[in-house]
């Protein structure tokens, strides 16, 4: 039955068992992709992460402890842990500038932001926010994690990530709107 | 700040729950728009298609399994933790006897428990034919990616995403298939003994087709509610579609369908539809037409598709943006003095074509039968069940002649009462990614299943390999089917599933397997008919026709184009047919059977002119097998 990860579940996966270690990654490969995705801009790199991330839950599932905390808030806690790696590595991903051609292409009176709205431009233009902002969209708008979910992945409190969600999305809509670099 | 941030969140809270669809529901006393901004471009992040992981399944469990390998290679220090943990926990016990005693209470109570709840099968419901993005959540936990084989319950939340679908079976056999972007909620999942089913879901949005096996027992029911109103059951074949604005449409297929709304209620028989708008009265049912091929004109609330005119309204929905020469599917209802209108507008990447409509059979003289008002052309090359009669309700597959006149290619009846023994419909998609052949026996929650029995004594092969066949989610008809042809013609029936998978329908594969009298492998049948190819017809002497101009008055005219396209000759051609006074319907019909047939294009043309009909034409050229009664 489909529901939290039970702790049978994780005594088998802390045993080895395959069949569960696969079951786990197909249930929550896609979230881990889309996070990755939307967080460097590459799908690339972003299917070698979400690899990486199993790689890692492997490596440290023994070590895992299913009352601190529930395995999916773990799970994407290791996908900070690369996403900040990543950074580290690249750093000139993080100067890289807008793709402004891409974020104005298409840019008419007419048509809104909305309608032009596309991976892509949702890539470039999560660029323009700082790494909480783009956690938090990413988070609730791409994975659609409520809130009380988000806010024990980030480490805040609900109201906090309240306030960071409306900054986030005003300042995703600035950028969208008139494609401008914003400073973190 | 603080306050903005807080009705924000409620806003978003309210679309997440389904409870905002359109942007009337937005703020109205937001003075900059900020916020309705804000809440617009929240929902389009959610909405909009996301890029999906490209590894395989086969590829991502390869590498889980080579790391574990890996893994056994290391030692495992903690496995013991819990054991551990359980072994205090005996060991610390001072009452073992309370502990017997109240371990016999508990089971003798937990046995009347379960006597009182039902089987245990009759809780969940198993997810198959999953393809694309399928996720699931209970009590506002996370989202989690559904596989085939999962089993989800009670109070557990289904969504699926753009070029999505799953399909789910419950315990007595009975089917829903979501659709892509399809989100519901299952309210109510239960049972008794003796296969009695309580189901209830909430569709908040997207497609939903049901096929339900009839209900049996005291207090069961199969429902499914949505904004605008409930849809309750017992045996049929229905589909569900809720739009963003929270309006439902209700297709009948087979059976009836109660649909409620407060006070109101109406019944949807066989072949009707209905459509509910949020805070309107409900409409009476009507019967229904489903037009699939390129819109061929746009003239005010006129459209036309296949030669078939019909009107737009402001509240039909369009999806997709449809603009004159794009492929597009038409749903609509047939109101009095034969006015259709369409309810539903989608823009297609499918190039088949196909128009339809359902109504009462009122006479079935000479040629020229009526099904309501509407007369329909009928000769021996129609497909018709053997046991039509006046006052049947059925649906009729047709094709628009030159003349303006609906030929009919096949009438079938729609039974306003389910089967005896319903077989759940299966999704016209092949499954995708399944392991073939492995007898599963769980997968029905009735064992034994009395259809799979029945059909293993006939075929005399065991009880488990049909039950395989179904738990790959083939209907029982299919499996009938399948073991019929392979009686006739030789061909093992794992062959025959081994066609169906790969896309051809089964009536294909009927007219394939026509003349095969030995076993032969599969690529045998695999190599003929590329129908929905681009491949150039067979016919390359084909007479350029006699060219007019000036006889379309769209030039180019993109029907015209369409066809030249999908045949692989000149628009010329294609034209000079049309202007000869042939409808594009005809057109599209006599280059099928030219490509299905070999018989050049302008032979069949002739034999039009010389008088037969396309029904003859398409017998003489195309025979099928007796029909005796169509599988379903």
């Amino acid at each position: 039955m489909i529901g939290a990860i039970s702790l049978e579940t994780i005594s088998k996966a802390k045993n080895g068992d395959a069949q569960v270690l696969t079951d786990l990654y197909e249930k929550h490969r896609l979230s881990i992709f889309r996070y990755f995705y939307y967080q460097v801009g590459d799908k690339q790199a972003a299917e070698d992460l979400t690899s990486e991330v199993f790689v890692r839950m492997l490596g440290s599932i023994e070590k895992y402890h299913p009352r601190a905390v529930p395995f999916e808030a773990w799970l994407f806690k290791i996908a900070r842990n690369l996403v900040a790696d990543y950074y580290r590595s690249k750093k000139h991903m993080l100067q890289l500038p807008l793709d402004e051609e891409t974020l104005a292409a298409d840019d008419a009176v007419t048509t809104s932001v909305e309608d032009q709205l596309t991976s892509e431009r949702l890539v470039d233009a999560l660029r323009s926010l700082n790494q909480p902002q783009r956690e938090v969209i990413i988070l609730r708008f791409v994975n659609r994690l409520p809130i009380n979910q988000v806010a024990k992945m980030m480490n805040k409190s609900e109201n906090s990530i309240k306030g960071l969600q409306r900054r986030a999305l005003l300042s995703l809509r600035e950028t969208l709107t008139d494609g401008e670099v914003q400073d973190d | 700040m603080i306050k903005l941030d807080e009705r924000l969140q409620e806003y978003l809270s309210a679309i997440e729950m389904g409870k905002i669809r359109d942007s009337s529901a937005l703020p109205v006393d937001d003075q900059d728009g900020e916020m309705k901004q804000l809440i617009t471009l929240a929902r389009s992040i959610r909405t909009m298609g996301h890029p999906k992981p490209q590894l395989s399944r086969l590829q991502a469990e390869a590498r889980m399994k080579s790391k574990m390998h890996q893994r056994s290679q290391q030692s495992s220090p903690l496995q013991t933790l819990f054991a551990n943990t359980w072994a205090k926990f005996a060991l610390g016990s001072l009452l073992a006897g309370y502990v017997a005693i109240a371990f016999f209470t508990v089971v003798a109570l937990t046995a009347f428990g379960i006597w009182l709840a039902g089987p245990r099968a009759a809780h969940a419901v198993t997810m198959i034919e999953i393809t694309g993005a399928v996720e699931s959540n209970s009590h506002n936990e996370f989202w989690q990616g559904v596989a085939n084989g999962d089993q989800v319950g009670e109070g557990q939340i289904l969504r699926t995403e753009t070029e999505s679908s799953a399909t789910l079976v419950f315990y007595d056999g009975s089917r829903m298939v979501l659709g892509p972007d399809t989100e519901i909620v299952i309210n109510k999942l239960d049972g008794s003994w003796g296969k009695a089913l309580r189901v209830e879901f909430e569709q908040f949005y997207g497609k939903t087709t049901n096929s339900v096996v009839p209900l049996q027992g005291w207090g069961s029911y199969y429902r499914v509610q949505t904004p605008t109103g409930m849809t309750n059951v017992l045996g049929t074949v229905f589909s569900v579609a809720v739009d963003e604005s929270g309006k439902t449409r209700v297709v009948v297929d087979k059976g009836e369908v109660r649909f409620s709304e407060g006070e109101q209620e109406v019944l949807v028989g066989a072949g009707q539809a209905t459509t509910a708008h949020p805070e309107q009265a409900l409409l009476s049912p009507t019967y229904q037409f489903s037009l699939q091929g390129q819109l061929m004109s746009i003239e005010g609330d006129l459209w036309m598709v296949n030669d078939v005119l019909f009107t737009v309204t402001s509240e039909t929905d369009l999806v997709g943006d449809p603009q004159v020469g794009k492929q597009v599917l038409v749903e609509g209802r047939m109101l009095d003095g034969g006015v259709r209108v369409a309810d539903h507008v989608e823009v297609m990447d499918d190039e088949e074509s196909s128009s339809t409509f359902t109504g009462v059979l009122k006479s079935m003289e000479g040629s020229l039968w009526l099904v309501d008002n509407i007369e329909i052309v009928v000769d021996q090359g129609t497909e018709r069940d053997d046991d039509l009669e006046v006052d049947d309700t059925v649906e009729v597959t047709f094709v628009v002649l030159g003349d303006g006149s609906w030929y009919a290619l096949e009438i079938e009846v729609l039974k306003d009462e389910p089967e005896d023994e319903p077989e759940p419909k299966t999704s016209e998609e092949p499954p995708l990614g399944l392991e073939p052949a492995k007898p599963v026996t769980d997968c029905t929650g009735a064992d034994p299943q009395p259809k799979g029995q029945e059909l293993a004594d006939r075929y005399e092969v065991a009880y488990e390999v049909i039950m395989g066949w179904f738990c790959q989610h083939y209907g029982f008809g299919e499996i009938e089917l399948a073991y019929q042809l392979s009686e006739q013609s030789g061909m093992l029936v794992e062959d025959i599933f081994a066609l169906r998978r790969s896309g051809l329908g089964w009536g294909q594969i009927k007219n394939d397997l026509r003349n095969v009298t030995v076993t032969p492998s599969p690529e045998v049948t695999t190599t003929e008919e590329p129908q929905t190819t681009e491949e150039a017809p067979t016919v390359s002497e084909t007479p350029e026709p006699e060219k007019e101009t000036g006889c379309t008055g769209a030039d180019p005219h993109p029907t015209g184009q369409k066809l030249a396209k999908r045949y692989g000759v000149s628009y010329d051609e294609i034209m000079g047919w049309f202007c000869q006074g042939f409808g594009f319907g005809e057109i599209d019909l006599a280059y099928s059977l030219s490509r299905k047939t070999g018989k050049p294009v302008s032979e069949i043309f002739e034999m039009k002119s010389s008088g037969s009909g396309w029904g003859e034409i398409k017998k003489e050229l195309d025979p099928k097998p007796e029909k005796t009664k169509k599988p379903k």
